[in-house]
C-alpha cells in the first residue's frame, strides 16, 4: 500500500504490518538521507475519513535505552497521496514515552543499528492527524531551493534575449539573433544579475531567526538556571560563527608558526574551546572587564584585538599587540588585563578588579577565568572569599578542559565538581561545546551580579585539541582516539554550522564565504606576522616605569653592563 | 627624644620674624648650638611628630584628597592598625575607604593589585613584609612586571607598605629586612624612610606615583618623635624619589644607610664627632632607584665609606653599593675598600643578647669606622 524513496537508491515496499493499523519500515543509512519521499502505491487506497500519519523513530546512542525516539513528520490521505519530507533529527527532548509506536514489538529492525532509522505509518482518522504538527524543519519546501531559483535563472535569460528580438521585414513574427544568444556578455550579464538577484532570491528563504535550545545545566545553591532555549537571529549567528571560525583558524596559524619555528617560547592553543570566548562574548560588552590565564590568544581576539596583531605578537613583531614585549601570554587590550602566566594569579587580579568596578559604582561584571588546574590553587579560594565576603560583581569561569597540562582532572582535584568549589558561591555547569549554552548561562550570570547578588562562578567544561603548550603533543596522557572523537562529534564550530542550516537561519553558501573570508584574514595575517619589523633595540629599555623617579627626571636603564645604559 | 636638626632641615631664606623677641621654643632650638648653622626665622614654629603619626596624616590627607585612593590590609579599619599607624582612619573615612582584609596576603594582595590596574590606588599594607613573601608574586610579576609586558598599556599605581626588618625579640620567621629583595626588581620603586619627615614625603610620594611603589618602614621607629619642618606639615609635602640626603655634612667618612640604621650613624657620628672625626651621614630615601650621584659625591669628597644595613651579607644593599662604587669615578678615591655592617649570617635568634650580636649596633659603627681610618680604638 505504501512506498518510501530515499534519493538515489531503490524504491521501499518493504512496510511490515505491526497491527491492525501500523506499519514499520527500516531505512539504511538514513544519516547520508536528507529527503524521503512517501507515496501511496494506489494498489489499495486508504479508508475513508482516514489519513496514514507517518512517523519517523531515530535510535539513541548509548548509554541512552535501545528505544528509538519518534516523532510525527506527517501525513498522506488518497487526496494527497504523495509528499516529500525533509528528514531533521529530532532532540531527546522531543521524546514522547507514550508514543504509539514506542513498544518494543512494533519495532523492527536492529537498533543498535545507528545509521538506520525506522519508519512508521499509522493509519488513523483525519481529524486526529489534522491536529498533529510536525517539528520545524520536516516540511519540505513544496518548491525546493534549487528549481525555483533555475526557474528564475530562466525567466531572467528569456528576458535578456527577448530584448534583442526584432522582427525582420515580411517575417510573421520576432526572432533573436544568434550573436545575442552565443555571446559572452550576455552570459555574464546574467549570472550577474541572478547572482545579485540570486543572492537575495536564497536568503528571503531563510529565517531571520530562530529558536533554538540549549544544553542542559547542572546548578549548585541556585534555585532556578539559565533559558532552555534562545533566540538567536542571523546576524548573530553569522557573527558567533565567523568569530569561532576565526579563533580556530588563527589557532592553527599559529601552530604552523611555531612549527616553523617563527613563535618560540610558550604558546598554549585554544582551540576546540571557541565557543567558551565567543558565547560569553555575545552577552558582555566591551566595558565588562576580563582576564584570563595564559591560553588567551581566543579571548584577545574576541577583546577587539585584530588577528594580525596577535600573530604579530606571537612573532615578537613590532606591530604586536604589546609591541612584541609580552608574547603569547602577555596580550592586553581595554578592559582586557591578560594573559597571565602564574597559573591562578588572575584570579585575586580579576576579584580585584571587581573590587575597583564596585568601588567605583560602574554597573559592570569582571570575568576572571582560570582552568582545572588552576582550580586547586589556594589564592582562588582566598579571592573566592573576599568577592563573596564583599559582593563582588565577579564572574569566576572555570575552563575545564578535562587536563592541567598533563594531569587529568581526577588524578589532581579531590573534586572535580568545579561548579561546586565555590562553595558559598552559587554556581553553574555549562556544556561550553554550544556557543548558544554558553551564551544564556554568560546572560544568567551577568544578570545575576548586576542585580546585587555578588559573585557566581560558571564551569564551562570544554576540551582542547592540541597539547597544553606547543611542547605538548598532548598524546602521552590521552588517546588519539578521544582526541578525534571530541572533534567528530562535539566540535563547536561544526556542531553550530549543523545548526544553523538545519534551521535554516544562514545558507550554506554564506557559511563557505565566511569560512573563505576568514582564512583570508588570518593567511594576510600570519604574512605580516613573518615580515613586519622587529622592536626597535631602544624598546628594550620602555615601559619599565610610566614615569621617571621624581627625584631622578633623566634616569637611565642599565643594560648588561656599566657601560651599556638605555639612552636617556 | 628629639634628634637634633641638621641645617638642612630648614629652607635657606631671609623670611625675618615678625615678633622682636625670640620665643621660647626658638630658644630651645638656639641651645642644640648647631655648627656654623643660622636659625632660620620660619613664620611658624618647628613642630614634632612621631613616624606613627608621620604615616598617618599622610595616609588620611591622600585619602581625602584623591577618590581613588584606598587603605587595606589586616586589622588596618577597626582595629586601628596592629601598630596602630592607620588610628582613627577608619573612624573618620570609613569602610569604604579603610578596610579589613582576611588573612589572606596572596588574595589581598592580588586583588590590591587588580583593583589598581583597574584604576584605583590603593594602598596595601603588609603587617610585616615578611608575611609579604606570600604575596611576593603578586608585588613582582603581577605589578613590577605588568607596564611592561603590556607595552605601556597597563599601569599599576599602588604602594605596599608596612614595617620591615627586626622589632625587639620577635626571633628569626619576623625579622628579615626585604631591602634587597625588592629593589633587585625592575618596575618597582623601593623607598625606605627613616625619621617622620622621610615618612610623611616620602609616602605621599609614592601614594601618588604612578608606578607600584614598596615602602619599608621600620616599627622601632614608629614611636620616636623627629621635628619636622613646616613644609613638611604642608598637604602636599613630597620628597622627591631617587634622591638621598645628607643628614649630617662631614669630611672623613661617608657612612650610607637607611631606614633605622640612619639613626644609629647619626648617634656614631656624634660620638666620633668628640674625637673630632666628621662622618658624612648619608640617608639613602630610597633603595631603587639608588641616589649613585650622591653617593658617588660623598665618596669622592669623604674618600672612605661604611654601609650598614639590616640585610644578611650576602646580595645586601652594601654589596650592590660597593659594586656602584667600584664602576664609578668614586673608585679612584678611594683610601680604602668599602666595609659593608650587614646583619649577621644567620636565622635572628630570639634571646636579647643574641639578637643584639645579629645586628649591627652604635658600637660595632664607631669601631668600624676607626678601623676604616686607621685610627686606634680609644
Amino acid at each position: 500500500m505504501f512506498a518510501v524513496i530515499a534519493c538515489g537508491r531503490l524504491v521501499q515496499t518493504d512496510f511490515q504490518q505491526v497491527d491492525a493499523n501500523k506499519f514499520t519500515l527500516t531505512i539504511p543509512a538514513a544519516d547520508k538521507v536528507n529527503h524521503l519521499v512517501f507515496f501511496l502505491t494506489g494498489q489499495c487506497p486508504l479508508p475513508d475519513g482516514a489519513a496514514a500519519a507517518v512517523y519517523l523513530g531515530w535510535p539513541q546512542p548509548p548509554p541512552s535505552p535501545p528505544e528509538p525516539v519518534w516523532s510525527f513528520i506527517g501525513h498522506l490521505t488518497n487526496e494527497k497521496p504523495s509528499a516529500i519530507f525533509k528528514i531533521a533529527r529530532t532532540r531527546p527532548q522531543d521524546h514522547d514515552p507514550n508514543h504509539p509506536f514506542l513498544a518494543n514489538h512494533f519495532a523492527t529492525g536492529s537498533w543498535t543499528d545507528l545509521t538506520c532509522v525506522q519508519v512508521g505509518i499509522s493509519i488513523e482518522p483525519v481529524q486526529t492527524v489534522a491536529g498533529m504538527t510536525p517539528p520545524a524543519g520536516t516540511q519540505a519546501d513544496s518548491t525546493p531551493t534549487m528549481v525555483a531559483f533555475s526557474q528564475r535563472m530562466l525567466e531572467s535569460l528569456v528576458n535578456y534575449l527577448s530584448s534583442f528580438a526584432t522582427t525582420p521585414p515580411g517575417a510573421a513574427e520576432s526572432y533573436v539573433p544568434m550573436s545575442a544568444v552565443t555571446s559572452s556578455s550576455a552570459i555574464r550579464a546574467n549570472l550577474l544579475l541572478l547572482r545579485g538577484g540570486g543572492g537575495l532570491f536564497v536568503s528571503s528563504r531563510l529565517a531571520s531567526s530562530a529558536v533554538l535550545s540549549t544544553r542542559p545545566y547542572k546548578l549548585h545553591k541556585l534555585e532556578s538556571g539559565p533559558a532552555s532555549e534562545a533566540q538567536v537571529t542571523s546576524d548573530e549567528a553569522r557573527k558567533y560563527y565567523r568569530d569561532m571560525a576565526t579563533v580556530r583558524r588563527m589557532e592553527t596559524a599559529a601552530g604552523n608558526l611555531y612549527k616553523e619555528k617563527a613563535i618560540r617560547g610558550f604558546c598554549h592553543l585554544y582551540s576546540g574551546q571557541e565557543a567558551c570566548c565567543v558565547g560569553m562574548e555575545a552577552v558582555l560588552d566591551r566595558n565588562d572587564p576580563v582576564i584570563t590565564a595564559y591560553r588567551a590568544h581566543g579571548w584577545t581576539y574576541t577583546r577587539g584585538v585584530p588577528v594580525k596583531a596577535v600573530l604579530s605578537e606571537l612573532t615578537g613583531r613590532a606591530s604586536g599587540c604589546a609591541k612584541g614585549k609580552g608574547g603569547s601570554m602577555h596580550m592586553y587590550n581595554h578592559n582586557f588585563y591578560g594573559g597571565n602566566g602564574i597559573v591562578g594569579a588572575q584570579v585575586p587580579l580579576g576579584a580585584g578588579i571587581a573590587f575597583a568596578q564596585k568601588y567605583r559604582e560602574d554597573k559592570r561584571v569582571c570575568v576572571t577565568l582560570y582552568g582545572d588546574g588552576a582550580a586547586n590553587q589556594g589564592q582562588v579560594f582566598e579571592a573566592f572569599n573576599m568577592a563573596k565576603l564583599w559582593d563582588l560583581p565577579c564572574i569566576f569561569v572555570c575552563e575545564n578542559n578535562k587536563y592541567g597540562m598533563g594531569t587529568a582532572v581526577e588524578r589532581a582535584a579531590a573534586s572535580t565538581a568545579y561548579y561546586t568549589r565555590g562553595d558559598y558561591i552559587p554556581g553553574l555547569w555549562v556544556d561550553a561545546m554550544d556557543v548558544i549554552t554558553v551564551r544564556e548561562a554568560t546572560r544568567f550570570a551577568k544578570d545575576w551580579c548586576l542585580s546585587g547578588k555578588g559573585p557566581i562562578l560558571l564551569e564551562m567544561e570544554t576540551y582542547r585539541y592540541h597539547g597544553h603548550s606547543m611542547s605538548d603533543p598532548g598524546t602521552s596522557y590521552r588517546t588519539r582516539e578521544e582526541v578525534q572523537s571530541m572533534r567528530q562529534m562535539r566540535d563547536p564550530i561544526a556542531s553550530f554550522r549543523q545548526t544553523l542550516l538545519t534551521a535554516e537561519l544562514v545558507a550554506e553558501e554564506e557559511l563557505k564565504e565566511i569560512d573563505q573570508s576568514v582564512r583570508k584574514e588570518v593567511d594576510e595575517a600570519v604574512q605580516a606576522a613573518k615580515t613586519n619589523a622587529v622592536p626597535d633595540p631602544k624598546e628594550l629599555y620602555t615601559n619599565v616605569y610610566s614615569q621617571p623617579p621624581s627625584g631622578q627626571p633623566n634616569y637611565r636603564i642599565r643594560g648588561i653592563d656599566q657601560f651599556t645604559w638605555s639612552a636617556n | 627624644y628629639l634628634i637634633p636638626l641638621s641645617s638642612s632641615h630648614y629652607p635657606v631664606n631671609q623670611t625675618t620674624m615678625h615678633r622682636p623677641s625670640l620665643s621660647a621654643c626658638q630658644l630651645i632650638l638656639r641651645s642644640f648650638g648647631r655648627s656654623g648653622g643660622n636659625i632660620v626665622a620660619s613664620r611658624r614654629f618647628a613642630s614634632s611628630m612621631n613616624v606613627r603619626d608621620a604615616l598617618n596624616s599622610a595616609m588620611r590627607e591622600e585619602i581625602e584628597r584623591d577618590p581613588n585612593v584606598f587603605l587595606m590590609g589586616e586589622e588596618v579599619a577597626q582595629y586601628e592598625g596592629a601598630y596602630k599607624v592607620s588610628k582613627g582612619l577608619w573612624k573618620l573615612m570609613g569602610d569604604k575607604r579603610v578596610i579589613d582584609t582576611p588573612i589572606t596576603e596572596m588574595g589581598f594582595a592580588g586583588l590590591a593589585v587588580g583593583a589598581a590596574m583597574a584604576g584605583l590606588r590603593p594602598i596595601c599594607e603588609f603587617m610585616t613584609f615578611n608575611f609579604s613573601m606570600q604575596a611576593i608574586d603578586h608585588v613582582i610579576n603581577s605589578a613590577a612586571k605588568t607596564y611592561y609586558m603590556s607595552a605601556g598599556d597597563v599601569k599599576v599605581p599602588i604602594v605596599f607598605r608596612g614595617p620591615n626588618g627586626a622589632a625587639a625579640g620577635v626571633a628569626a620567621q619576623h625579622s628579615q629586612d626585604f631591602a634587597s629583595w625588592y629593589s633587585h626588581c625592575p618596575g618597582l620603586k623601593v623607598v625606605s624612610p627613616w625619621n617622620s619627615e622621610d615618612a610623611r614625603g616620602l609616602l605621599k610620594a609614592a601614594i601618588r606615583d604612578n608606578d607600584p611603589v614598596v615602602c619599608l618602614e621600620n616599627e622601632m621607629m614608629y614611636g620616636v618623635s623627629f621635628e619636622v619642618s613646616p613644609e613638611c606639615e604642608s598637604k602636599d609635602f613630597l620628597i622627591p624619589i631617587g634622591k638621598a640626603k645628607i643628614e649630617i655634612p662631614g669630611n672623613h667618612i661617608s657612612l650610607i644607610s637607611y631606614g633605622k640604621f640612619v639613626g644609629l650613624c647619626v648617634e656614631a657620628a656624634a660620638e666620633l664627632a668628640k674625637e673630632g672625626i666628621q662622618c658624612e651621614v648619608l640617608n639613602l630615601r630610597t633603595l631603587r632607584p639608588l641616589d649613585e650621584e650622591a653617593i658617588v659625591k660623598s665618596v669622592m669628597k669623604t674618600h672612605h665609606v661604611v654601609t650598614v644595613e639590616s640585610c644578611w651579607p650576602q646580595c645586601g644593599m652594601g654589596a650592590e653599593i660597593a659594586a656602584r662604587i667600584m664602576e664609578s669615578q668614586a673608585f679612584d678615591y678611594l683610601d680604602a675598600p668599602l666595609t659593608r655592617m650587614t646583619g649577621a649570617d644567620v636565622p635572628m635568634p630570639y634571646a636579647q643578647a643574641l639578637e643584639a650580636a645579629a645586628l649591627p649596633q652604635v658600637a660595632d659603627i664607631v669601631r668600624v669606622v676607626r678601623r676604616t681610618l686607621n685610627r686606634a680604638a680609644k
